[in-house]
């Protein structure tokens, strides 16, 4: 059987993984790190536009 | 990554990703029509190096007139952007913006990132655009409003998502904040119960 959603114990894994991306941060020179989270954003970003008359029907605008 | 603080200003240098260079350009445009705005929500969280993204930035703006929103619809609109609600000014100043409905703005022929624009409207909402934190990111200013609102209000929205960002900010910038700022914030906001959420070290403080 499935097993049912936790929300706690995932909110409690979110946290946990958010206070070790932080003390990592916190060491890496901003540098590094913003061109990993830029890498990240725009390989998203780039690939988000494809259908705009079927977001613009979600979103009811 | 490293920030300096200095009053309410906050100074830092990364490697611009294209949803920071979409803020900075809006923010320029908004600049030129002297409106003024701060940035919430999503995007700060991002901006200070939470890797997500987020399909749109929210900015709310003064209460404006309509010749004010015309003249930013004309400036936005020479520089390539359009409104994904409506192509016509009036609408989107009367039916929108003062009904309390974000106008969205996007490059024109895109979605993605949209900036979610909203009149301040509630107690809260001016209480953002009346305390400013202007940030200046690789020389170029963009204007937030005190981290300690937007932890509460994180908190007080409630998705994972949200929840996380706000441990994000309270741990990143613990050093830098006023604790029972926050917690100012989050009795108005009904929410004080999920101060847990920012963790042991917010517990050692209180």
């Amino acid at each position: 059987m499935e097993k049912e959603y936790d929300h706690d114990k995932n909110l409690r894994g979110g946290l946990e993984f958010i206070d070790i991306l932080v003390d990592y941060m916190k060491i890496t020179p901003n540098a590094d790190w913003s061109r990993q989270q830029a890498r990240f954003i725009n390989s998203v970003l780039r690939t988000a536009n494809q259908d705009i008359e079927l977001y613009k029907k979600v979103k009811g605008i | 990554m490293e920030f300096e603080f200095s009053g309410n200003r906050i100074k830092f240098s990364k490697e611009l990703s294209d949803l920071d260079r979409f803020v900075i350009d809006l923010i320029k445009i908004i600049n030129k029509t002297g409106i003024k705005y701060t940035v919430i929500s999503g995007y700060i969280a991002i901006l200070f190096g939470r890797p997500r993204v987020t399909e749109d930035v929210d900015i709310f703006i003064e209460d404006i007139s309509y010749q004010q929103f015309k003249n930013f619809f004309g400036i936005i609109s020479e520089k390539g952007y359009n409104f994904l609600n409506s192509s016509d000014p009036e609408d989107l100043f009367h039916n929108y913006l003062k009904e309390s409905i974000g106008i969205r703005a996007a490059k024109t022929g895109s979605v993605f990132p949209n900036m979610e624009i909203k009149i301040a409207k509630t107690g809260l909402d001016k209480v953002s655009l009346g305390n400013p934190v202007f940030v200046e990111l690789n020389g170029n200013e963009i204007i937030t409003s005190s981290l300690e609102l937007q932890i509460a209000y994180k908190l007080y929205l409630g998705s994972r998502k949200d929840i996380e960002d706000a441990r994000f900010l309270f741990k990143m910038f613990e050093s830098n904040l006023k604790y029972s700022e926050i917690e100012k914030y989050a009795i108005e906001l009904g929410c004080e119960i999920k101060l847990k959420f920012l963790g042991a070290e917010y517990g050692k403080r209180i």
